[in-house]
């Protein structure tokens, strides 16, 4: 008998013993089958009952494939609770859950459930990279929750095929679909996507902006020439997150054009390029205080 | 941008640095709008970045126009608030009038047919008065059964008979195991989906139509009451009536109900009627006094021109409550105490309630959708003048659900809002209730968006306590919102309170004047959770606010928090100050906005706030204490 096997029997056994039994451990039968019973305990919120989720969870990530079509089945809950719990167990579970999560979206790409199914696609992570294909699809979906869905899941998974569909979904029209397009390229680290992501610094929403200039720190050194032309937008906003950018990256070359941004005509900016300044000058680390010798020192520089 | 603001913003933005606190003297000219805005800045980003979308979730036909307005504009609802509870409080109203404004605000546009009495310079006896209010009730009562006629019988029986499963708590299901609440939840799914699908069929422009032709009249009586046209002396001997006892002057049988007329002296009304007239003395009602369940009998008025009056009822619909038609209670003088369990005392449930009191000392008291309380209708519950003392447990004092507009409006006195105490937050404590009122907008989380909930108080003293769940709060595409316009008041709650959205929703907490004292442990005092916006504005007064933590401007999951503080000198006690004064975390690979603003005086923190100063504590939120009067007197 395989070690596989003997964790499944001892699975089985333990089930038997909590729902065996289960149905009478509050006093009372209930007509629920035991995966019913499990489910319930991994994803009450009350607080007198939260011990009983980690362990219910734990066992339904450990059955695999076996709790997987009913975990399916929930995909549809009206319970946010339950969506939740969904996504913890099925993102930790990962290859036995990517196979009937892509089938699911495919069966129904209009229904709401095939967002979570989408969702928990990305965050299983490289292991969906299978899905990457109806992932990129999705991004032209109708639906903009899908849309978005499918730029943060394409994120996760990684796989440098998604980098150009999601540099065509920053164009899109509902700034959380271009949030999710930034985020899933700041998690690539692709370089084709720089001039895209400072693009996404002047963007309407901060939810694009602030997610854009995190890509850009990650990307690191090769996004510093681009930036520092950057820094001659007209609006302020961008300019200061440049500012922001440069300073996080940590480059010489920056030095001196964050120095003319002190003399930028808005407030803002200056503050961003002192900031920046001091965040360059101190590796990173803000080893004084505002009012020590070096802030004073920044103050009238 | 301001006057001197560009170098005053550079002077102290200048050395901000996130995690440290700057403290700097200075003076500030602008308004709160303006100081919003380079907060704004201050963290890069513009007076748009304050904007929810309205379509997070597939929208349902149940969503007000208003609601999906102040999601796009949140900041818009502080003006809303103002102006909506200044409405309802101007006394000098017609109550048709105050109907007519508030299904405006339901999107319910209309013009509705009036009624009035005939118009005489002379004075007028009663008897043709009551001619006219029995042809406007006869009128009314088949709009109402008009207001179901897509209805059928057996579905307004099922409405009935669900309603409950959906807006009341049970006693023993905190003690219920989770498999128990696991299978009661899904029936409940199934049956609210069933529920949604017959209510939308339910026509409530008729009802209001209905509403506002019995009400017209009503004004009109009401106006030649107080201008003593009405002859009433003719009337004065006593009658046999087997539903009262004591001084009646009048009885009649109608199709729509019983007809009675009440003397001076001490009357005690045991059954119910379509119409009663009490002239005086202190009474006792112990029937539902202005309340119905209709749609059979639709229609129940009472009016009680003076006495100190005891309105009992064990049950529901009753005191201004109307199910499923329109039930009106108008007290116009003496000490009244009001007491019935749920959906009373100015409650409209598929129905309009109203309950008026012009003045006295009163007490109310009630359980569940009571004292200003709207479900797919409208309840109002005004009282003019008076110390007043209001308790309830649950859905109540302005509440508003689906389709719902619920308001407790206050003029004067020092009154004490109580709602709580008897229905276990199982979800989240052991040790504390479920409260969802005093200013509360609710939905039907995923399926129906929710309704209007006001509370207003004109002028005292007033004390507001609630426990999870209340005092200008909402849930699920909602408005909540509690506005008190003068007096130096008291508010306690525990969680979700004090200007606090929670899901895809408005909840917002206005006090204009006094010396304020907020208490809360946490995700209160401007505080918005999950794509919400929680607003806490206070604009005039030395006031002390007290939290725990997530409070204070903060910002979860991608909502937005805003404390903002006009005048006075001000105390801030926090005990986290991790996520308090101007905070915002990040969720769903965004950030949640905090925002704390205070304008004026020399104030005093304990947390990561400072007195004059700027302060940035995470990414996402900033805290601004700025003095504008110094500022003013240096002009």
């Amino acid at each position: 008998m395989k070690k596989s096997d003997i964790r499944l029997w001892t699975l089985d056994i333990g089930l038997w013993l909590i729902f065996g039994l289960g149905s009478t451990v509050y006093g009372q039968n209930f007509d629920l089958s035991p995966m019913d019973s499990l489910f319930i305990r991994a994803s009450t919120g009350e607080i007198k009952y939260l011990q009983l989720n980690e362990p219910a969870r734990d066992t339904l990530v450990q059955m695999g494939e076996k709790a997987v079509p009913y975990l399916i089945d929930q995909l549809d809950t009206k319970s946010a609770r339950e969506r939740h719990t969904l996504i913890a167990i099925l993102k930790k579970m990962k290859e036995p859950a990517v196979e009937p999560l892509i089938n699911y979206i495919q069966e129904d790409p209009d229904r709401g459930s095939s967002r979570l199914a989408a969702h928990i696609l990305g965050k299983i992570g490289e292991e969906a990279g299978v899905a990457v294909p109806l992932l990129i699809g999705l991004i032209q979906h109708q639906n903009w929750r899908m849309r978005m869905s499918a730029c943060e899941a394409l994120g996760e998974v990684g796989d440098p095929r998604a980098v150009e569909p999601l540099m065509t979904a920053l164009k899109d029209t509902v700034f959380l679909v271009r949030k999710g397009a930034v985020f899933g390229l700041g998690k690539m680290e692709d370089r084709r996507s720089i001039s895209a992501l400072i693009q996404a610094l002047g963007d309407g929403s901060y939810a694009v902006r602030y997610p854009a200039s995190e890509a850009l720190e990650t990307i690191g050194r090769p996004a510093v020439p681009p930036l520092i032309k950057a820094l001659k937008e007209n609006d302020s906003i961008t300019r200061s997150l440049v500012c922001g950018v440069l300073g996080k990256i940590q480059d010489r070359r920056a030095l001196k054009p964050l120095r003319r941004m002190l003399k930028d005509e808005d407030w803002g900016v200056k503050v961003a390029a002192k900031e920046a300044l001091r965040s360059l000058k101190s590796k990173g680390r803000i080893i004084e205080s505002p009012d020590s010798p070096l802030g004073q020192r920044l103050e009238t520089e | 941008m301001g006057r001197g603001w560009g170098k005053k913003s550079l002077l102290f933005f200048s050395v901000l640095i996130l995690c440290n606190l700057v403290v700097a003297n200075f003076a500030y000219s602008q308004s709160w709008e303006n100081v919003l805005d380079d907060a704004l800045k201050g963290i890069k980003m513009r007076p748009e970045d304050l904007h929810f979308r309205t379509d997070y979730t597939d929208s349902d036909s149940f969503r007000l126009t208003i609601v999906d307005q102040l999601m796009e504009h949140p900041m818009e609802s502080i003006d809303y608030s103002k102006l909506l509870a200044k409405k309802l409080l101007q006394t000098d109203n017609p109550l048709s009038t105050n109907l007519f404004n508030v299904a405006q605000e339901m999107d319910i546009k209309t013009s509705p047919p009036l009624m009035h009495l005939p118009g005489s310079p002379e004075r007028i006896e009663l008897q043709k008065i009551l001619r006219t209010l029995k042809m406007a009730i006869g009128r009314s009562a088949g709009m109402v059964q008009e207001s179901f006629r897509l209805i059928r019988s057996e579905e307004i029986q099922y409405l009935q008979e669900t309603l409950p499963e959906l807006m009341e708590e049970d006693l023993e299901r905190a003690d219920k195991n989770p498999y128990e609440k696991w299978i009661e939840g899904k029936e409940i799914e199934e049956k609210t989906e069933r529920f949604l699908e017959i209510v939308q069929r339910f026509d409530r422009v008729k009802m209001v139509h209905a509403g506002i032709l019995l009400l017209s009249v009503l004004d009109d009586f009401m106006d030649q009451l107080s201008k003593g046209k009405i002859i009433v002396e003719a009337e004065r001997k006593r009658v046999k009536c087997p539903i009262a006892q004591g001084d009646v002057l009048y009885y009649e049988r109608t199709n729509f109900g019983d007809v009675v007329v009440g003397g001076y002296g001490e009357t005690v009304y045991k059954g119910e009627a379509a119409l009663i007239l009490d002239l005086g003395g202190d009474d006792r009602y112990e029937n539902r006094a202005g309340g119905v369940l209709g749609p059979e009998s639709p229609i129940s008025i009472v009016i009680d021109l003076n006495g100190n009056d005891h309105y009992l009822y064990a049950g529901d619909y009753a005191q201004g409550g109307g199910g499923f038609g329109i039930g009106i209670l108008i007290d116009l003088e003496g000490d009244d105490h009001y007491s019935a369990r749920h959906y009373s005392q100015g409650s409209g449930i598929l129905g309009i309630g109203l309950l008026v009191d012009r003045s006295g000392n009163d007490q109310y008291s009630g359980d569940t959708g009571t004292q200003g309380a709207g479900a797919f209708g409208i309840g109002l519950l005004q009282d003019l003048s008076g110390n007043d003392l209001y308790s309830s447990a649950f859905l109540s004092q302005g509440f508003g659900f689906t389709w719902g507009f619920g308001a407790l409006i206050d003029g004067e006195g020092n009154d004490l809002y109580y709602a709580g105490g008897r229905y276990r937050d199982w979800l989240r404590y052991e040790d504390h209730f479920i409260s969802l009122s005093q200013g509360f907008g609710y939905g039907i989380r995923p399926f129906a968006s929710g309704g209007i909930g006001i509370l207003t108080d004109g002028k005292g003293n007033d004390t507001y306590i609630s426990d999870i769940f209340g005092q200008g709060s909402s849930y699920w595409y909602s408005l909540g919102t509690l506005v008190d316009f003068q007096g130096n008041d008291k508010y306690s709650s525990y969680q979700y309170a004090q200007g606090c959205g929670t899901h895809l929703t408005i909840g917002i907490l206005l006090d204009l004047e006094g010396d304020d004292e907020y208490v809360a442990k946490g995700v209160s005092q401007g505080c918005g959770h999950d794509l919400s916006l929680g607003l806490l504005l206070d604009e005039k007064g030395n006031d002390n606010y007290s939290a725990y933590d997530l409070s204070q401007g903060a910002g979860n999951a991608n909502g937005i928090g805003i404390l903002i503080d006009g005048e006075g000198r001000d105390n801030y006690l926090v005990r986290d100050p991790k996520n308090t004064h101007g905070y915002g975390n990040f969720r769903r690979e965004y950030g949640s906005i905090g925002l704390f603003l205070d304008l004026g005086g020399e104030d005093s923190y304990s947390g990561y706030g400072g007195n004059d100063g700027f302060w940035v504590r995470s990414r996402y939120g900033i805290g601004v204490d700025i003095d504008r009067s110094e500022d003013q007197d240096e002009k």
